[in-house]
């Protein structure tokens, strides 16, 4: 049962890395779609429902960890990957405290985000159909 | 009162009763060649004509280590007692500071002294507004005539390429080549090449054709504001030249050029000399020209295949067999680098040049070591920022790296995306290296200031690109006004940029306790009615209590508990080493603002 599975949304400022990320995750057959900022990720159309996230820390305007606060209450249960560039404990503790999926330092290698993608998708609140091919 | 005549134009010596005694004044010590040859030769000519019979003296003045009043003053007290028994009938002055030195002394050394001198221009003199009756052989200098012999030995060159470096000194030789080169060039075709780096230089010297003629007249400072003896730099443009190349001075014989036409140093003395031997006698003196002298170079001329039977009549050849220039010339540019055309001056000015130095060099050895340790700290505080910039294009040359791996295992790999990759990750590389390099910069320890002359808008750009990935971290809004004119100072550009650097660490360590959207650092430059170039950076803090604003800039003042509390001493250290002036305020509307300014450049104005 091949059913489409839904987009991870990449919300990432720098558009370098988010175009890498993106082509990662399309060649891995994951469906994305690319936000430059917090703010645009929810202002996004709301037939634009997402499977997951990969969320940078750094983001211009509202950082990754507000929004990650924020998407707590409203939208509970979306699986939240961090990815940072930025070496800092208190930071990643509060990542882990809200609950994030994997919290990944940039560089990271390709396996680290994929397992962290399938480990979202298979959480049991989402459609648990994510299963490559 | 010279009493002796001669009829018979043969020399009579007796000068009621004794020997005709001449004073040879040096403007400097016994060590400087430039003088040494003049006087030298001034010497032997006046022994030659008067078979001996004369009394010579010589006095070194040492006026280049000595210029002040006082030395002068004491000098010209001590030669008047020595030579009160001795009055000489004749001063011979070497350089522009003898010639100054004794017209405005003459009344206490030698009043009844006929005074003639050489070592400079008419131009120069006129300057110096001397006494009628003091009486010189001018150094004149004739590019023309360089020219002239360029093109007997190269008839067929299309083109005449003339390089002059960025000095006061090197740009008055341009305008005397632009006003005296047109009425000998004919229809060969005239550039000249100014305002460039030595690198430039050397650069459009390479790619001249043969059929050139390329003249170097001195490059004492390039653009970028280093400093050369002019026969090194000439040394460098000749070598890589793929043209012959000549200029005016006999120093340059043996650094590459064929030759030129030139005021020697011996032709100097003998001048000198010759005015000297027609005062004695009695004769109306009136100034003279010293007369130029053609020199060459015979390797040159072997290394180029030119005729030597094209020189002109009575050239100088070296290299050739022992000549006066084969025998001197090490002489000459072995001392010091000094120059034919007011060689005397020269020599001095590098002297001077050179003490000076020594005084500064442990200065600025300190200078350079704090602002070292000043850039590791900075480094240091901003490491996690560099991270950050460097993580980012290395985190996406991972991704795409790891992506074309994935679409290369697939039958029907999409190629075009995969070039696209390629090209994507070549992209990040290169500005991850960006990063690199401009860190490198700005952590590069100096041995010695470079100076260079640059735009303080630009250089604030640079700063800020190296502090953004900071501020950001810090969530402080930077913004910046810059001036609408280019603001051009001349200081070593990594200086000012660990300056900006400082204030602007300092700014936003202020507002650690300010609530993140009221963090702002702004940045203003301006040209101010005093004709300084100003910056001033604002910050939104608690700022500074009235009692230590006159403090801040001291060592080890600092409120940090991380601070080392050098930055602003630095920064106050490196300002006045430019000449420039620092100070903090605090705004009407709260928080701080440390201003800088610096001298407005000269040279783009």
């Amino acid at each position: 049962m091949e059913s489409q599975p839904r987009a991870v949304a990449v919300i990432e400022d720098d558009a370098s890395m988010r175009k890498g990320v993106e082509r990662l995750l399309n060649a891995h057959g994951f469906p994305t779609e690319g936000y430059a900022s917090a703010e645009t990720f929810l202002h996004r159309d709301p037939e634009n429902a997402v499977a997951c996230i990969v969320l940078d820390i750094q983001l211009g305007g509202m950082s990754g960890l507000e929004l990650g606060c924020r998407l707590q209450t409203s939208d509970p249960g979306l699986p939240v990957i961090f990815i940072t560039a930025v070496d800092d404990d208190v930071v990643e503790l509060e990542a882990t405290r809200l609950g994030c999926i994997a919290y990944l330092h940039k560089p990271f290698p390709a396996d680290l985000l994929i397992d962290a993608i399938h480990a979202a998708l298979a959480a049991p609140s989402k459609d648990p159909d994510g299963k490559l091919g | 009162m010279l009493t002796v005549v001669s009829p018979t134009g043969t020399w009579s010596a007796e000068i009621i009763g004794r020997l005709p005694r001449v004073l040879i004044l040096y403007p400097y010590d016994e060590r400087i060649p430039a003088t040494n040859i003049a006087g030298e030769t001034a010497r032997a000519r006046l022994l030659e004509a008067t078979q001996g019979k004369i009394d010579l003296f010589s006095e070194f003045l040492d006026l280049s280590r000595f210029p002040d009043d006082v030395h002068i003053d004491r000098m010209a007290r001590y030669l008047s007692e020595k030579y009160v028994e001795h009055q000489p009938d004749v001063v011979v002055a070497l350089g522009e500071e003898s010639t100054r030195f004794i017209s405005q002394n003459r009344h206490r050394i030698a009043p009844e002294a006929k005074i003639v001198f050489a070592g400079f221009s008419a131009e120069t003199a006129a300057g110096l507004n001397l006494p009628d009756d003091v009486v010189g052989a001018f150094t004149e200098f004739d590019i023309g005539k360089t020219f002239e012999m360029a093109i007997r030995l190269q008839p067929n060159a299309r083109r005449l390429v003339v390089i002059g470096g960025s000095s006061k000194f090197d740009e008055a030789w341009i305008a005397n080549a632009r006003v005296n080169l047109p009425a000998v060039t004919g229809g060969v075709e005239t550039t000249y090449l100014t305002g460039l780096s030595i690198d430039e230089f050397v650069e459009h010297a390479a790619r001249l054709t043969p059929d050139s003629i390329l003249i170097v007249l001195t490059v004492f400072v390039d653009r970028s504001g280093r400093n050369f003896i002019p026969q090194a730099s000439l040394e460098m443009i000749a070598e890589a030249a793929a043209a012959p190349t000549y200029g005016p001075y006999s120093t340059y014989l043996g650094r590459g050029v064929v030759g030129g036409n030139t005021v020697t140093f011996e032709s100097m003395g003998s001048s000198v000399a010759d005015l000297a031997i027609d005062a004695i006698a009695g004769k109306t003196i009136s100034d003279v020209e010293v007369p130029h002298t053609y020199v060459a170079d015979s390797r040159q001329l072997e290394r180029w295949g030119l005729p030597e039977s094209a020189l002109p009549a009575g050239t100088v050849q070296s290299f050739e067999e022992s000549s006066i220039w084969a025998d001197h010339w090490q002489a000459i540019t072995g001392g010091i680098g000094v120059l034919a055309m007011q060689g005397l001056v020269i020599a001095g000015l590098l002297i001077e040049r050179r003490k000076r130095q020594t005084a500064e060099t442990q200065s600025q050895l300190h200078l350079l070591e704090a602002v070292h340790l000043n850039q590791s700290a900075t480094a240091g505080a901003l490491s996690a920022s560099i991270a950050h910039e460097l993580n980012q294009p290395l985190g996406a040359i991972r991704s795409n790296a790891d992506a074309a791996e994935i679409l290369l295992r697939s039958d029907t790999p999409d190629l075009k995306l995969i070039r696209q990759i390629v090209a994507d990750i070549r992209d990040d590389d290169q500005r991850a290296g960006d990063i690199i390099m401009r860190l490198r910069a700005m952590l590069r320890k100096r041995s010695e200031i470079d100076w260079q002359e640059f735009d303080l808008n630009e250089a604030i750009g640079g700063a800020l690109r190296i502090l953004h990935a900071e501020a950001a971290r810090r969530r402080v809004e930077v913004t910046s006004n810059y001036a609408a004119t280019q603001l051009p100072v001349r200081a070593d550009r990594v200086h000012i940029q660990q300056v900006i650097l400082n204030l602007a660490t300092n700014a936003m360590d202020a507002m650690l306790d300010v609530v993140s959207p009221e963090r702002k650092l702004v940045f203003q430059t301006a040209l101010t009615r005093e004709a300084k170039v100003e910056l001033s950076v604002s910050d939104t803090g608690c700022g500074i209590p009235g009692e230590r604003l006159a403090t801040v800039f001291e060592p080890f003042y600092t409120t940090k508990p991380t601070g080392t509390g050098l930055g602003l001493a630095i920064a106050r250290t490196i300002i006045e080493t430019y000449g420039g002036r620092i100070w903090a305020d605090n705004r009407p509307e709260g928080g701080a603002v440390f201003r800088f300014n610096l001298p407005l450049a000269q040279g783009l104005q």
